[in-house]
Parts: structure tokens; sequence; C-alpha cells
């Protein structure tokens, strides 16, 4: 009970009736008979087994063109848009931050001037009273420990984002 | 973006009020030992250090210049600002722009 191939496509509700007496002769020469068209027996109709038709039947559909895959994303942002302000912000943030910081520990370090002996001056400013030297002494350790945590936790968000995209 | 612009918003009220109050400690430092100065004679030194004039650097006493909590509240400032940039960074997705 085999359907030829090349068969032209047949309705999916389309059974092929093994009994003789529900359109065995067109079953033989390959035709497929629908329910309708076979003559029924109503006192048999219980005995009737009802195959359904084989996969090769229905499988052989017109080619479709191929459809883009749906499950990756369409690049539909260009390179700059998919830059992230905000991760550039706090890069700069991270280095202006450590820059100034060790920027003032070397003021620090070169500016100061030995009380006594021939490097003091007279003078009245702000720096000549070593206020400046007092307030980038005790902000430049701190700037340079904000600044590597910025830089900790940028490399942090690309690494995260990273993950994202690749391990999915 | 509400969580952002609040710390941001936060950061920045800090930081201003941190730079606030250590210009206002450093004015009221540099006003003491100009008032110093003036009314004892007093030769001001690089480095806060104050001498009687005329005589030898040996003579010379510190008036240091002292923080407490003015560079905290700078500082604590600047990490909530540092902060609410990560979390932008963290939340931020890309979308077009207006053209």
């Amino acid at each position: 009970m085999t359907q030829p191939e090349g068969e032209a496509a047949a309705p999916r509700r389309t059974l092929f009736l093994e009994d003789e007496a529900l359109g065995a002769a067109s079953v033989e020469r390959g035709e497929a008979a629908t329910v309708d068209d076979a003559p029924i027996d109503s006192a048999r109709v219980g005995e009737v087994p009802i195959v359904e038709a084989p996969a090769a039947v229905t499988s052989e559909q017109p080619e479709q063109p191929e459809q883009p895959d749906q499950s990756e994303p369409a690049d539909e942002f260009t390179r700059r848009e998919r830059i992230n302000p905000w991760l550039v912000a706090l890069w700069v943030a991270a280095a202006v931050l450590v820059i100034a910081g060790i920027g003032g520990q070397i003021y620090l370090e070169t500016t100061t001037v030995p009380m006594i002996g021939a490097g003091y001056v007279e003078v009245l400013t702000a720096e000549g009273l070593a206020v400046v030297p007092a307030v980038v002494g005790a902000l430049a350790p701190w700037l340079v420990c904000i600044g590597l945590a910025s830089a900790v936790s940028a490399t942090a968000i690309h690494s995260l984002r990273w993950y994202r995209t690749h391990a999915s | 973006m509400q969580p952002v612009r609040a710390l941001l918003r936060s950061g920045l009220a800090l930081a201003t009020a941190g730079v606030l109050v250590l210009g206002a400690s450093i004015a009221a430092y540099v006003e003491d030992v100009r008032a110093l100065g003036s009314s004892s004679g007093l030769v001001v030194f690089r480095n806060g250090y104050v001498s009687v004039e005329g005589r030898s650097p040996t003579m010379v006493q510190s008036v240091p210049f002292d923080l407490s909590f003015e560079p905290t509240v700078l500082l604590c400032g600047l990490v909530l600002v540092v902060a609410a940039i990560a979390l932008a960074a963290g939340t931020w997705a890309p979308h077009h722009h207006e053209r």
C-alpha cells in the first residue's frame, strides 16, 4: 500500500481507504480518495481502517523563499549608535580622577619647601599659607581611589555586556 | 533614569556643598593668619609658619591649616556622581536618534 512518488500534493484531509468496498480500485490506481468521494457502506463504516496519507505526499509543498532567521536580531543600529555614552563618560572620569590624584601627589612631593633654610618666601597668598598643599594632600589619595574604582566599574560593565552578548 | 537623576543631583549638590565649606574654611584661615600678622608684627612664611620680624628662622612657629569634614563632603559627592554615571552606563540601551 504505497503511494507513488511524484504524486500531486493532496489536501491534508485526504485519506487512503484500505477496504475494497470503499474505493479500493482508486487506491490501486494510486489515486487518493477523499472521505467525501468514497462510496460509503454504512453497515461497515466501523470496520474501515483509515490510514493517514504518507509524509511524502504532504511534504511536497512548493518551495518557499527562505525567510530570515528571526532568532538573530537584525543589525539595525549603526556603530555610532551602539556606543554607550555613559560608559565613555565613566572611562573619562576615571582617567581624570587618577591623573588628578597622581598629579597632586607629585605636586606635594616637588613643591614642599623646607621651613628652615633658604627656601622659604615671605608671602601672604593662600598657596604660601600651605592651604593648597593641605587641600591637595587631603584629596589626592582619595581621588586616585575613586578613579580606580570608576575604572573597575567600567571594566565590570564591559564584561557584563560582553557576557550578555556572547553567552546567549 | 529616575535613580540616575536622583544620584546625579544629590552627588552634585554634595560636591558643591563640599566646595563651599572648603572655600569658607580656607577663607577663614587666611583671614586669621593675616589678622595675626598685622596685629603682632609677625611675618608669615611659606607653609603657614610665622616668625617675629627680624629674628632668625629658628624662632618661627607653625600656624597649621587643619581640615576636618570638608574633604569628606566633597569626596562623598564625587562618589555619588561616579555611581550615577556607572548606573546609567549599566542600564543604557541603544536607541535610534531622531533624524
